[in-house]
This record gives C-alpha cells, sequence and structure tokens, in this order.
C-alpha cells in the first residue's frame, strides 16, 4: 500500500476498507497500486514527485444507500473521502485528491438518467452520467431539447456543474451550476437532503423551481465539500429549427471596447448565443516578421502602432463571430439588426456571413458541422489537435488552467492583456499576450484563460509554469480579478486571493465546514476549504 | 483568442507530415506470426492523415480484421457510433496506430469499462531519420518485434503486425527500447503510437 492518509492509522484504514467492500462489492474497492494509479491526475505539474497529490485507495458504489454507508464508515474512521463523478476534469485535477492520501469516492457507476422531459427541458441524472450518455438517450428517444456541453464531453453533468464548468450555447444554459435545478446530496453524517422544492414529500417541479422556500444552499456544493451529490437537475434548451453565425471585423485597438458593448446587448437581450472573440491581427504575426518585430520591441507596441500596422495592411485588430438560434427567419433578421447596429456604430466594420444549420439534422450533416459543441453535440476533437509546438513543448504531458475572471468590458481586455503578459513575458512563457481575446462562455463576465505547459520529463518546466501560475494569481488580485476555478495544486492559493475582511468568506465556509463535517471526511481542502484538524497545513 | 482549442492548435500546421515516400516493402507481418494465444481484437483504429496510418490499417486490413478510419484526428465518431455501444455490450480489445491524443481518450474510456493498454509502443523522431521506439507489452511480442524492427525499414507495417497479433494473458509487461536510423522517417519531434487496449489480465 503506498500512502495513508495523514493521521490515520493502518488499522483505522483496513477497518474501513473492510467496510467499504462490505458495502459495494470487493471487486469495486481498489486498493492495488496499479488500480489506484489510474486515479493520478494526468497533468498534475508535480507528476512523480514527493508532492504530487495522490489517493490511497477508491470506492466505487452504485447506489444512494451505498454512499451513505460509505460516508458513515468514513466518519467512524476519520477517513477522507474525496468524491469524484467521472474524474475527468483534465486541466483543473482530473481525480486526484486536494488531500494526499484520500480515498477517491467514485460515483461513476451510478450512472442512470432518471428522466428527461423535452415539455418542461430538463433532465435528471446521476453523477456518473456524461454528456455522451444523455445526448445518445435524447437522440434514441428523438426528443427535442440540446444538452449544452463543454470541449470535451466524455465528463459528468454533475461533475462539471460542480466545479462550475460552461459550454457553448445560450448564456442560460452554458453555465453549467445556473443551469441546474435540483440536488440530491448525502451529507456527511450519511444523511440523504433534497433541495429547492425537493424538500417538499412527493414535490412535482423539483426540476421546474430552484429555491423552494428558506436558504437558497445549492451553492455550497459546486467547488465546496459540504456533502456528495447524487442527483442533480438540469434545463435543457428547446431545440431550435436553425442555427446562423455571422462574423463581425472591427479595424482598430480600441474598437474592442465598443464592440463588446454591442454585442453584450445582443446577448444580455437573448438575440445570440455564445460570441467568440479573436484578433486577426495578431493571426497575423505567423506571416509578418515586420508585424512579429514591432509586437517584440522593447516595451512592446503602443495601440497606435499598432493601428498603422493593420491600416497599412488592411488587417482587422478583431473580430467577433455571433451565433444566433431560433426560427429561420428571426435568425436571419437578427443578423440583420446586428450588422445594422454594429455598422452604423464602428467607422470601417465589416461583416460576412458564417456557418447556417436547420434542425434536426442527420448523421451526416452533424459529422461535418465544425463545432459541434455550438449546436449541443459532444465531441472529443480537442484531444485531436494537441501538436508540440513552441507554445505547448510538451502537448501528451497537459497543461494548467489559468482562468481569472474580468469584467465583461473591452476596456478589461486591453488593461488584462498588458497586466499578464508582462508577467507570462518575464517567465518566459508563451502565451497570452497583447492580442488575447477572453473565453467567453460565462454569460456576464470574460475568462482570460491561457494553458501552462506541464511536462513529466522536463520539471523546469514545471517550476516555470508553477511559478508563473503563482505570480499572476498575485497580479490578478491587485487588479481586482481572480480565478474562477482552479487545480488542486492552486486551490489554496486562489482562494486565499478572496480576502476582503481578513478572509471572511473563508472564515464563514470553515466555520459551516466545521459544524457540518466535524471529522472532515469530505472533499478536504477543495475550494480552499479544510478541516478544523488540517488548516495548519494550508499553502497559502 | 487563445483559448483552450487554440492553446492546442497552434503549431499544428507547421507539423504536417511529409509524405512518407518508400514506407511499404514486403510484407513484414508474415515474420511475427505469434508461438502463443493472441488478442483477439474488434477493430483496429488508425490515423489515415498520414502515410504511416494508412500503412498501419493496410495490414490490419490484410489480417482480415475490421478497421476504422479516424476523421482528422478525431475519435469522437467512432466513439459514440461504435465503441461505446460495443462496449457496453462487452468490452472488446481494439488496436490503433494513432498521435497521442486519441490513445489518451480511449485508455482513459477502457479504464471506466474494465480495459487497460497491454501494448504501447511510443515511436519518437530524434530527427535525422533516427526513431526511438519505447515499447511496453507481452514479453514475447516485445521480443519479436525488438528483434525485427532495426533490420528493415518496415517498421510501421511491424508494428501493425505485432499489435494485431498482440500476446494474451500478459499480467507483467516487459519494456525495451529500439532505435531505427534511416528507416521510414516520422516528422522531427513528432511522436505517434502503436497500441493495445484490452480488458484487465
Amino acid at each position: 500500500m503506498a500512502t495513508l492518509p495523514a493521521g490515520v492509522s493502518a488499522a483505522d484504514f483496513n477497518a474501513a476498507i473492510t467496510k467499504f467492500k462490505a458495502a459495494v462489492g470487493e471487486k469495486h474497492v481498489f486498493t492495488s497500486d496499479e488500480d489506484v494509479a489510474l486515479y493520478r491526475d494526468a497533468y498534475s505539474p508535480m507528476w512523480g514527485t514527493p508532492q504530487e497529490l495522490l489517493a490511497s485507495a477508491a470506492v466505487a458504489p452504485d447506489t444512494v444507500e451505498q454512499v451513505q454507508a460509505i460516508v458513515r464508515a468514513a466518519n467512524e474512521h476519520k477517513i477522507p473521502l474525496y468524491p469524484i463523478s467521472t474524474g475527468k476534469n483534465v486541466g483543473y485535477g482530473g481525480s486526484a485528491p486536494n488531500l494526499h492520501g484520500s480515498v477517491v469516492l467514485d460515483l461513476k457507476r451510478m450512472n442512470r438518467i432518471l428522466e428527461v422531459d423535452d415539455r418542461r427541458g430538463f433532465a435528471l441524472v446521476e453523477p456518473g452520467v456524461a454528456y455522451f450518455d444523455l445526448y445518445r438517450h435524447i437522440q434514441e428517444k428523438k426528443l427535442k431539447v440540446w444538452i449544452d456541453c463543454p470541449d470535451p464531453g466524455w465528463g459528468s453533468l454533475i461533475g462539471n456543474s460542480l466545479d462550475h464548468g460552461v459550454g457553448y450555447t445560450f448564456g442560460a444554459f452554458r453555465d453549467h451550476f445556473g443551469s441546474h435545478c435540483g440536488m440530491e446530496v448525502v451529507l456527511p453524517n450519511g444523511e440523504i437532503m433534497r433541495t429547492g422544492m425537493g424538500a417538499l414529500p412527493g414535490a412535482k417541479s423539483w426540476q421546474d423551481y430552484k429555491y423552494g422556500f428558506g436558504p437558497y444552499v445549492d451553492g455550497l456544493f459546486g467547488q465546496g465539500n459540504f456533502g456528495i451529490v447524487t442527483k442533480m437537475g438540469f434545463w435543457l434548451m428547446p431545440e431550435p429549427e436553425a442555427y446562423q453565425s455571422g462574423y463581425v471585423s472591427v479595424p482598430k485597438r480600441h474598437d474592442i471596447i465598443a464592440l463588446v458593448d454591442h454585442v453584450n446587448y445582443l446577448e444580455h437581450i437573448g438575440l445570440i448565443g455564445q460570441p467568440n472573440y479573436s484578433s486577426p491581427l495578431g493571426r497575423a504575426q505567423r506571416n509578418e516578421p515586420d508585424l512579429r518585430a514591432l509586437v517584440g520591441k522593447a516595451g512592446g507596441p503602443s495601440d497606435e502602432e499598432l493601428d498603422r500596422f493593420g491600416a497599412a495592411k488592411g488587417i482587422p485588430s478583431w473580430e467577433v463571430e455571433l451565433q444566433f438560434y431560433g426560427p429561420a427567419k428571426t435568425v436571419a433578421a437578427n443578423w440583420e439588426y446586428a450588422r445594422e447596429r454594429i455598422g452604423a456604430s464602428i467607422p470601417g466594420s465589416t461583416f460576412r456571413d458564417g456557418h447556417s444549420y436547420r434542425f434536426p439534422m442527420t448523421d451526416e450533416q452533424k459529422a461535418a458541422v465544425e463545432h459541434k459543441v455550438a449546436v449541443g453535440i459532444p465531441a472529443m476533437s480537442i484531444f485531436s489537435i494537441g501538436a508540440r509546438s513552441e507554445l505547448n513543448p510538451s502537448p501528451t504531458d497537459g497543461h494548467l488552467w489559468f482562468a481569472p475572471i474580468i469584467p465583461k468590458t473591452g476596456e478589461a481586455i486591453l488593461e488584462s492583456q498588458r497586466a499578464f503578459a508582462k508577467v507570462y513575458q518575464e517567465f518566459g512563457l508563451n502565451v497570452g499576450g497583447i492580442f488575447q481575446t477572453p473565453a467567453t462562455w460565462i454569460y456576464r463576465a470574460f475568462v482570460m484563460i491561457v494553458g501552462m505547459p506541464v511536462s513529466r520529463s522536463n520539471k523546469e518546466i514545471n517550476a516555470k509554469s508553477m511559478a508563473a501560475f503563482k505570480r499572476v494569481v498575485e497580479v490578478a488580485a491587485e487588479h481586482g480579478w481572480a480565478e474562477y476555478r482552479s487545480p488542486p495544486a492552486f486551490a489554496d492559493l486562489v482562494a486565499d486571493s478572496y480576502s476582503y475582511n481578513d478572509h471572511a468568506l473563508r472564515r464563514f465556509n470553515e466555520q459551516l465546514k466545521d459544524a457540518v463535517d466535524p471529522n472532515g471526511i469530505i472533499a478536504a481542502g477543495r475550494g480552499g476549504i479544510w478541516p478544523r484538524h488540517l488548516r495548519g497545513g494550508r499553502k497559502a | 483568442m487563445t483559448n483552450r482549442r487554440e492553446f492546442l492548435q497552434i503549431g499544428l500546421a507547421a507539423t504536417a507530415l511529409p509524405a512518407a515516400g518508400g514506407l511499404f516493402s514486403s510484407g513484414a507481418e508474415a515474420t511475427v506470426a505469434p508461438s502463443v494465444p493472441t488478442i483477439p481484437l474488434y477493430k483496429v483504429l488508425f490515423d489515415d492523415r498520414f502515410a504511416q496510418g494508412k500503412a498501419f490499417g493496410d495490414v490490419a486490413s490484410n489480417l482480415g480484421l475490421a478497421c476504422h478510419a479516424m476523421q482528422a484526428g478525431d475519435v469522437t465518431d467512432f466513439w459514440y457510433h461504435d465503441l461505446d455501444l460495443a462496449w457496453r455490450a462487452e468490452p472488446k480489445p481494439i488496436a490503433g496506430f494513432t498521435r497521442h491524443g486519441p490513445l489518451f481518450v480511449l485508455e482513459h474510456f477502457g479504464w471506466d469499462r474494465g480495459l487497460r493498454v497491454v501494448f504501447r509502443a511510443e515511436h519518437h523522431s530524434l530527427g535525422g531519420g533516427v526513431i526511438e521506439h519505447r515499447l511496453s507489452g507481452p514479453a514475447e511480442s516485445l521480443s519479436t518485434a525488438a528483434a525485427l524492427i532495426p533490420a528493415g525499414n518496415d517498421w510501421v507495417r511491424l508494428m501493425a503486425a505485432t499489435v494485431t497479433q498482440c500476446a494474451a494473458g500478459c499480467s507483467q509487461p516487459a519494456e525495451r527500447t529500439v532505435v531505427t536510423r534511416g528507416a521510414a522517417s516520422l516528422p522531427d519531434d513528432e511522436t505517434f503510437y502503436s497500441w493495445v487496449i484490452a480488458p484487465k489480465a
């Protein structure tokens, strides 16, 4: 046995394992090195070092009653559990725990789709249900609803949602935690609780109304460690009649400010789904040595210099893809409206049509869709493009996502580009930069995400990425920005940046943790929340 | 935007494989006929964007195995329309010649169904026509492949023959490293994988 949880005796550990086996059957408790190794974080920057966060064992229940039995045994022997759904959250920790030596509570066998209603537009699922599974169910039953899935689509709806994961269609659905409705939770004492309307025995609207009556507690279970979610409802998007995308380009650096304001209006009033920003001028660096020289000059280029270069070459500074969903007539009208609105406001703006689809699609039509997740089709194509490059020297070894939230404005984009580029340059990382545009998954904010390289063979790369990560978290905090999500290795660091009024939020969470989970058995360290007996080991 | 997709895409254009002329000579597959029970494969996956992938698929096809050519190196279609359904009924062995991404995905999918990578060959170009082949799998399969690979230019076909006739029942994989020089090349600093995924022994 390679690893024991800190402070747990071999006798207690073995006694707990015996009880886990009694609860789920011997073949669903994993203690061999070979089996436990499957729960390593494939993208860990600490791979193979003494600091790597490893599980001690894993247990895979099939029913809520089995989860309860495991939790009771863990409480009895003070065994830390780390619940995972399907454990596919690579880049944010995968299935590895925040606390070394935790027993992974692997919920992938709980994979029942309990209900899908395409009239009221919801699904109720267990943690082991992956986006592919729900999509297949909907297709086979010919239901008229879409899923909103992340890229890639192999993860669990519940797991992704609880990590505040995001997707690619309409704002209300892209926020996977925000679009959930109702939970069933096994609490740290082994009791089952249902939230929202689910607290009403015989409730008829558990997946229709989130709040029920009284305080809304669901948020405690997202990026938290107050219980184990065993069922969750999700709102689903009605299948639209049509999809149309269109591209808008604007010439100057500061045009991004007006462009974002227009696009925000279109999105917040409900005319478009996810907008996708990019920089044609940034892409032009590959073929324009003069531009590369300008960008690389000491102190960097001014906005005016970049505008002059772009004007001389006829290359716009910014572009955004707008995505329209709905009846064919209104989709066309909304695209026309967007062109008129932006064209009248930003001199030099240009427009071109993108893709156009009608639904339902045949399998051949689906196969031809370039960005499948934009039309609710799960895919794994993201793993087909991991070529070695200067930007990502060890693509097979993964990356760390640094994902800071900034305001949804053009000014914030320009400010964050310069602030983060300075740090990346200081550490010699070829990420981000003055042409970086935000990820737009989150409805009301931008994410200036970058992937920092990880290598299993070159520890210097990991050391550099980890040092840069730490520094860029600090720089973000100095500007009033912070991460929305983090690999376990940096959870304490990120949580530490949420420090208003002497960490009042963390102290409140810790009070709750002590009250709800006095033995600290559920996901210690998740969200930067540690049980009382482990707070001395906090990394920040 | 350097988002997660673009982060992975940048640099891809610079790594397109050159045409691999002279790759395919005699049928090497006959030389690795096994003396032990072999893993019965449900399907063989290959990346037909590359000459090496096509050659691998040719060998498998000539051996009468069902093959699937990935579209643009993406396993989605294979997974959704084929393998997921097959594995729901019964975890069946598969083999392939791919870049790292598809193997990474299928290995993780396989773990969830009680399968493991039982043979893995990492073919890494060191530049100048030198390729390092790191092999891990059943000792019987490795010793045959390791003896034959340096001798000729047909390492892709040899690997295809090896994985499609991989020895069954291995619980303790062996490891070997073989280097080929001046043989059928890969783009500099590029890596491909030959592999078998099968139910855990």
